[in-house]
């Protein structure tokens, strides 16, 4: 398993420090919302689909600046398209993207692409993010490009608009995902073999990531609740991880988290 | 960490600093003797000018007492590092004076060494035996709050079903922590306050105020009732005291995350501000006129010469050149005529004679000229050149031509008006507040994180 942790580290004084526990790992509400009935979605099939999961619209208060995993998977945010019809207004989703939001009209309900079907017991965490725009990239057969040519182009569009002079600099800045897979490879036959959409988002300042093969990771300071979690690139529940401090007794199954009694006394009366 | 900063946001929020009751920031001590009824000298944090009255809940430093009191003076300074006291080398003991255990609530300022070991924080639980008619029954004063091995907080009571412990499994501690506990008739509340991410978790625990009532001491360190330990004396906390505040009565977690923040942060206060500007106060009016021509005048444009009187002839000669003249040549001798008013000129055609002559001529032949008496003999005779002219008398009259004046005339064009102004002054109230921006954040973030789920 390969386990990456992106640490929110913070700065050294408490109030360089501060985050808000709403902007991180927060689970997609599923609720009917009636003021904007008009406004709805369609299938592959041209049929009204119900896409009823809301972003908190106090915390995402505009584009290009969510992260939403659905079922693991992360999904690439695309530009809303409104077309009128005689009595409603029918979305979809432009471009490469996944979801959108239309935040006049909306209350920050998510809007599904046509092919995207989702449903209530489906889970959807997201986070807030710095705006920036995506990158993307199409990967081809390995006839067309290899992982490390999308990789290259990749950098090259990024580098155009934010300077990034190799891999190295780009993950540092930028998460990579594959199909919604997060990718740490620069290289790879396994991925050559792969087709479909490429895309880095930039990450938010001041955080640190950590790749290993073990799940845990200790000595890196950082804020509790500030942390993604991702195994084998597939983003996990922060509740799935303890983050607590390293000087606590190692954790052991089985054993009792309590304090004895001293003495036990029972008293009878007869009345 | 500021007193004053905890100074203002208690008087922000209570109106005034009468149920602080003690505030230890722990930067120095003193030496006080017959502190525990016998001859000896204890270590002493004396309460901050702060709280309502300073007098009360002197605390005492418990592993610091001796009969000799120069040692107990050269020691003092060890307990005190980097304002904080390390309760392994002594636990700290605060008098309540007056205050009840059940009715109080604290804002503590801890820190762990390293590892995390369980022990007591606060104690105060004492528990005994009462008999009534011939049956005993167990009671107990106080409670105590502590940490578990895990870094989880516990309180301990006791209360009619026996003995309580509630271990807080949702709080996950930091290597240090502002925590606050406020004990009320029916349930205490245990609350940690989590400045990074602006959260407050706590805990409401049932308790009743007949089995926790205690008026002694509290004892931040150690308990006379605890499964480790039944001396007060013990030290069982690996940690230190940063900071303590202890407050007479329940107060809110809120409140206290609030108070915890004035005890972390800077104070700042900035004195009225007297800014200047500018304000109308009215308009004045000018009216202007139209500009066009106001009047005309007569200017010289120029002269006229009008002749007079009768022509007459005017002249002059001047010198010329000279020329050699032999006896007999004729030439003009000019004669300046000059009759007042106007000058000329006359020529006279005259032959040379040379002027040593003496004017008497004898004949030299009978050649024609020879008979004139005429020598050949030169002289230079200098020649005039005249010049003259008809002239006539003649004056010059001015001629005159009319030209218009330009300015303002007397018809209204418009009105202009123009904004007065003065000088204000506005004063924006002296302002005060505490800031975060000094205390490190080390201490409070986590830095382990475990994963909970299957790893085949």
């Amino acid at each position: 398993m390969n386990f990456n942790y992106i640490l929110s580290t913070g700065s050294v004084r408490i109030a360089d420090s501060q985050a808000s526990i709403l902007e991180r790992n927060q689970q997609a509400l599923f609720q009917d919302n009636y003021s904007n009935i008009r406004y709805v979605s369609l299938d592959s099939g041209g049929q009204i689909k119900q896409d009823k999961f809301h972003f908190n619209d106090a915390v995402i208060t505009g584009d290009n600046c969510s992260l939403l995993s659905v079922n693991s998977q992360t999904f690439l945010e695309g530009e809303v398209n409104i077309t009128t019809g005689e009595n409603q207004y029918y979305y979809s989703v432009g471009g490469s993207g996944d979801y959108s939001t239309d935040f006049e009209n909306s209350n920050g309900r998510i809007v599904f692409h046509s092919s995207i079907n989702i449903e209530n017991t489906d889970v959807l965490f997201y986070d807030k993010r710095d705006q920036s725009d995506p990158f993307v990239q199409n990967k081809v057969n390995v006839g067309g490009s290899t992982w490390y040519d999308v990789m290259q182009y990749l950098i090259a569009d990024i580098n155009a608009q934010d300077a990034t002079a190799n891999f190295q600099e780009m993950i540092e800045k930028y998460n990579v995902f594959l199909n919604g897979q997060k990718i740490t490879d620069e290289s790879s036959t396994t991925l050559d073999e792969v087709t479909g959409k490429v895309f880095a988002i930039k990450k938010n300042q001041l955080t640190q990531e950590l790749i290993g093969i073990s799940g845990e990771t200790y000595g890196n300071p950082f804020i509790e609740h500030q942390v993604d979690f991702y195994i084998n690139g597939m983003e996990q529940d922060h509740r799935d991880f303890l983050q607590v401090y390293t000087g606590v007794y190692t954790i052991e199954t089985g054993v009792n988290n309590s304090i004895g009694l001293i003495q036990q006394e029972v008293e009878n009366y007869s009345l | 960490m500021s007193a004053l900063g905890l100074l203002y946001k208690i008087q922000d929020s209570l109106g005034s600093n009468q149920r602080l009751s003690a505030f230890y920031n722990f930067i120095y001590g003193e030496v006080q003797s017959d502190v525990f009824g016998s001859s000896e000298f204890t270590g002493v944090v004396g309460n901050y000018n702060i709280a309502r009255d300073d007098s009360l809940h002197s605390g005492y430093l418990l592993g610091l007492i001796g009969s000799d009191e120069n040692e107990i003076s050269n020691n003092i300074a060890y307990f005190f590092d980097n304002d904080r006291i390390d309760l392994t080398s002594g636990n700290f003991r605060v008098p309540l004076d007056g205050l009840n255990a059940n009715d109080i609530s604290v804002i503590i300022d801890f820190e762990f060494h390293s590892d995390v070991s369980n022990g007591v924080l606060m104690g105060c639980l004492e528990k005994g035996t009462e008999s009534f008619d011939s049956v005993d029954f167990e009671n107990s004063k106080g409670f105590n709050l502590g940490v578990t091995d895990r870094g989880h907080l516990f309180f301990q009571s006791f209360g009619p079903e026996g003995d309580s412990i509630d271990v807080i499994n949702e709080i996950e501690l930091s290597k240090r922590n502002l925590i606050g506990l406020s004990a009320g008739k029916s349930f205490v509340n245990l609350s940690y306050f989590d400045y990074l991410n602006g959260l407050t978790k706590d805990v409401d625990i049932p308790i009743d105020e007949n089995y926790t009532s205690q008026k002694g001491f509290l004892t931040f360190g150690g308990s006379d009732n605890y499964y480790r330990s039944t001396d007060s004396f013990d030290t069982t906390f690996s940690g230190a005291l940063n900071n303590l505040a202890i407050f007479s009565g329940y107060i809110d977690s809120q409140s206290l995350r609030d108070f915890g923040e004035g005890i972390l942060g800077e104070y700042a206060y900035t004195g009225q501000v007297e800014t200047q500007y500018q304000r109308v106060t009215g308009y004045s009016e000018s009216i202007v006129y139209k500009t066009g021509i106001t009047g005309y005048e007569y200017v010289q444009t120029g002269t006229l010469s009008i002749h007079t009187g009768r022509e007459y002839i005017s002249g002059s000669s001047e010198l010329g050149s000279s020329e050699n003249l032999v006896e007999g040549e004729r030439y003009y001798k000019y004669f300046a005529l000059n009759n007042g008013t106007t000058e000329s000129f006359y020529k006279e055609e005259i032959g040379q004679l040379h002027s040593d002559s003496g004017y008497i001529y004898y004949p030299t032949g009978e050649g024609a000229y020879d008979t004139l008496g005429l020598n050949d003999i030169s002289e230079s005779i200098q020649m005039y050149v005249g010049s003259s002219e008809i002239m006539q008398d003649s004056i010059d009259i001015p001629l005159y031509g009319k030209s218009h004046l330009t300015g303002v005339t007397s018809e209204v064009s418009g009105v202009i008006s123009s904004p007065l102004s003065a000088t204000y002054s506005s004063f924006a109230p002296a302002s005060s507040g505490v800031s975060l921006t000094g205390q490190a954040s080390e201490p409070f973030k986590k830095n382990f994180i475990y994963y909970l789920g299957d790893r085949s």
